[in-house]
């Protein structure tokens, strides 16, 4: 009886999730645990360098509530980056959810692409006026382009970052100096927006713990038949956080989109 | 007089819920239809974004390669007949052709190093295969919401509804596969 139940409310589901399934998405990788502004899959860079841009990251959002991520994979397996980009930024969240000002930066790298691996900045709506799609170009073909030449990769998303960076800052009357890591940054450049946005931050963190620790606290129970119908009930809210079931699970990422901006090369 | 109270109440309370099926079901297709609206609005916002910057790539090119010009003659054709068409199933086609054309130009550019390299044509490229990127993810969008509301007008209680107020399936906007592929500029050529 308990089992039929189950094979219709998994029918059921699969009926809801029909209409985004029907037009293929890309395939990436789930976002690295306990990461956000640095997912470095193919890992490029050392501890320090990632520390670094955590920092910026970290940051920038403070200030700002913009989220740039550079991200590192071998291979898109062939995949249009554009699409890939729009895929992982919505998928992830990256930026804020009614800002949409987040940038994502991916390098391919596998050694042996013919034809070129991918470099690409993908643009959150909300950023498209400070970063249109020419002035990406000009950023890939000034601040990437000259240490990917040189097999320098690190060197390259670290000139980028903090390229983009300083555009963010600038975009939002912020002056980008670096604070202590900790404390959110007093230089706030619209004290509206930027409180605003550690607010949300503090309740988004206050949300996470909470999923943190009810899935800790029922996912030992679960073996437990009482528990069923506790983790089923759970499973269901999970989809319900976004097209991906990774999307809430780590936490940090704002639920931010894109509309498909930004530019690439190939290198 | 008792008797007949009764049977008369429970067809008002019938007729009531029936009217609010109806009605809740109206409203319904009214909310899709307008994300349908809002979705397509998207997508023509970037044809257009597309068709403006169309001249002043033809102008840098001319510039470069003014004997080009069976390709360029072909993408104001293109861009002409895609300002002309009405229909999104005319506007796919118009699209493709005018995506068709801009890629053959793409080839004839690889023999003009100095327009490859130059600033002005490299920003247009950007924005060209970027408004491209956006117009493919307005499409995937469009043809999302579509697919939601046609499956609404055509299952079964909605369809009585959908046919009573003429709410008609919607086209989506659909393009030869790999018409859409933005052109990508490599770094080769740059300062060689």
């Amino acid at each position: 009886m308990k089992n039929s139940a189950r094979v219709i409310s998994l029918a059921l589901l699969l009926t809801l999730l029909f209409p985004l399934l029907a037009f293929a998405e890309s395939d990436y990788p789930d976002a690295l645990p306990g990461e956000l502004y640095v997912q470095d899959f193919y890992d490029v860079l050392s501890e320090e360098q990632e520390q670094e841009i955590e920092t910026l990251g970290q940051n920038l959002e403070n200030a700002t509530g913009s989220q740039i991520v550079v991200m590192t994979v071998e291979s898109l397996e062939g995949q249009d980056v554009a699409t890939y980009a729009v895929d992982v930024m919505r998928g992830y969240g990256i930026g804020d959810e009614e800002k949409d000002n987040g940038v994502l930066f991916i390098l391919e790298m596998d050694p042996n692409k013919v034809g070129g691996r991918d470099v690409y900045i993908g643009v959150g709506y909300g950023l498209e006026g400070a970063l249109p799609d020419g002035k990406v170009g000009r950023i890939l073909d000034d601040y990437t382009y000259p240490f990917l030449e040189s097999g320098d990769a690190p060197g390259a998303i670290l000139s980028t970052y903090q390229l983009l960076y300083n555009q963010v800052a600038t975009e939002y009357g912020w002056d980008g100096e670096l604070t202590s890591p900790k404390g959110p940054s007093p230089l706030v450049g619209s004290t509206d927006g930027g409180g605003g946005s550690t607010i949300r931050t503090i309740i988004v963190g206050i949300i996470v713990i909470y999923i943190i620790v009810t899935l800790m606290s029922g996912g030992g129970g679960s073996s437990g038949s009482g528990r069923r119908r506790g983790s089923s009930g759970r499973s269901f809210g999970g989809f319900s956080g976004g097209g991906r079931s990774s999307g809430g699970g780590f936490g940090g990422f704002g639920g931010g989109s894109s509309g498909g901006g930004g530019a690439g090369r190939k290198w | 007089m008792k008797k007949l109270l009764v049977p008369i109440i429970i067809v008002v309370v019938i007729i009531a819920v029936i009217a609010g099926v109806f009605m809740a079901s109206y409203n319904g297709f009214v909310d899709k239809e307008e994300n349908v609206n809002n979705a397509y609005a998207q997508v023509e916002n970037q044809l257009q974004r597309r068709m403006d910057l169309i001249p002043n790539l033809v102008s840098t090119v001319k510039g470069f390669a003014a004997h080009e010009e069976e390709v360029l003659g072909n993408i104001a054709d293109a861009r002409s007949k895609l300002a002309g068409a009405g229909s999104p199933e005319d506007q796919a086609e118009a699209n493709d052709e005018l995506s068709g054309a801009l890629s053959r130009l793409l080839v004839v550019v690889e023999n003009y190093p100095d327009l490859k390299a130059d600033a002005n044509f490299r920003q247009l490229m950007d924005e060209l295969s970027g408004t491209e990127n956006r117009l493919s993810v307005a499409r995937q969008d469009y043809n999302t919401v579509v697919s939601d509301y046609n499956k609404k007008v055509k299952r079964m209680p909605g369809s009585i509804v959908a046919s009573m107020f003429g709410f008609d399936e919607k086209e989506y906007f659909q393009s030869a596969e790999g018409a859409d592929e933005a052109p990508v500029v490599d770094f080769e050529g740059d300062g060689e």
